[in-house]
């Protein structure tokens, strides 16, 4: 999944390192979801949302919409 | 993927070949190829994924021997961050996994080869069971102190590996039910699992980035 976390996480003027301790995470972890190649666990999402104090939603792009009949 | 320039990649590349044909050397220098060419095909498989293991116990050793060597292998080091407090120990860790695994299967074929007697084939087979049981709970240690990412990569690998030898021990115990092929032994499907788990650990680890 698309994201914003290295974005957010240059504006706060942290390292990966940094931000992995802050999270209680490795640094790995940071680059492997800096780079798209894993999706957090959703406690991590939330953390991570709460350090940088926006919505999930603000860090992690989904293009999924519901189907239009939805309520058909 | 790593975002290393081309001409670090070929380089290392180059180095790996080097190293290759270095070990090859002296592996046919004394006598280890010739002995191995003698060997059945299945403690030839065994022998051959042991050597790979131990090899890759003594690049574990290598990189985690210094924060500068580590950074020298990892991916993604720009920003001049300090290694995480438990890398090179963990790293140290899987290398002595490794080594043990490296060591389960080349024991075997050797105390075969020297047509030991029951009571030491009986001491040998103790003394592999002994070193599952450490090698199982230095794993569980690793898990236990891992992240969520080291997790998920250990996972996948699990759950590729499972789906793979299933799979392939069925088509190949339906062909040998059907008489199309041979039957072969309980340790050449363990071997062929180790090997299969070994290719496919490493690779999830690489594309979820472990070696960051």
């Amino acid at each position: 999944m698309k994201n914003r976390l290295r974005v957010l996480r240059a504006e706060a003027g942290w390292s990966q390192g940094e931000l992995a301790r802050i999270l209680g995470v490795s640094r790995q972890t940071i680059n492997a979801v800096e780079t798209d190649k894993y999706d957090p666990s959703l406690p991590l999402a939330m953390r991570m949302a709460k350090v940088f104090g926006v919505a999930i939603d603000a860090i992690f792009l989904d293009e999924w919409t519901p189907a239009e009949n939805l309520n058909d | 993927m790593t975002d290393r320039p081309l001409h670090i990649r070929l380089f290392r590349m180059f180095v790996g070949a080097a190293v290759g044909l270095a070990l090859c050397s002296i592996g046919a220098a004394t006598g280890v190829l010739q002995w191995m060419a003698t060997l059945p095909g299945e403690d030839l498989a065994s022998v051959a994924v042991a050597l790979m293991m131990i090899f890759l116990a003594g690049f574990a050793a290598l990189v985690s021997s210094s924060q500068g060597t580590y950074k020298l292998i990892a991916e993604n080091y720009r920003e001049g961050d300090p290694i995480d407090s438990n890398t090179l120990p963990t790293m140290r860790v899987s290398g002595i996994i490794l080594l043990m695994s490296g060591v389960l299967l080349l024991v075997p074929p050797i105390a075969v080869g020297f047509g030991l007697g029951e009571s030491a084939s009986m001491a040998v087979a103790g003394a592999m069971l002994l070193l599952v049981a450490v090698q199982t709970w230095l794993n569980m240690r690793v898990l236990r102190t891992s992240d969520e990412l080291t997790r998920a990569a250990y996972t996948e690998s699990c759950v590729i590996s499972f789906w793979v030898t299933q799979l392939g021990l069925y088509a190949w115990a339906l062909l040998a039910k059907l008489g199309l092929v041979a039957t072969v032994s309980l340790w050449s499907l363990m071997i062929i699992a180790m090997g299969l788990y070994l290719a496919i650990s490493i690779g999830a680890a690489i594309r979820r980035g472990l070696f960051a």
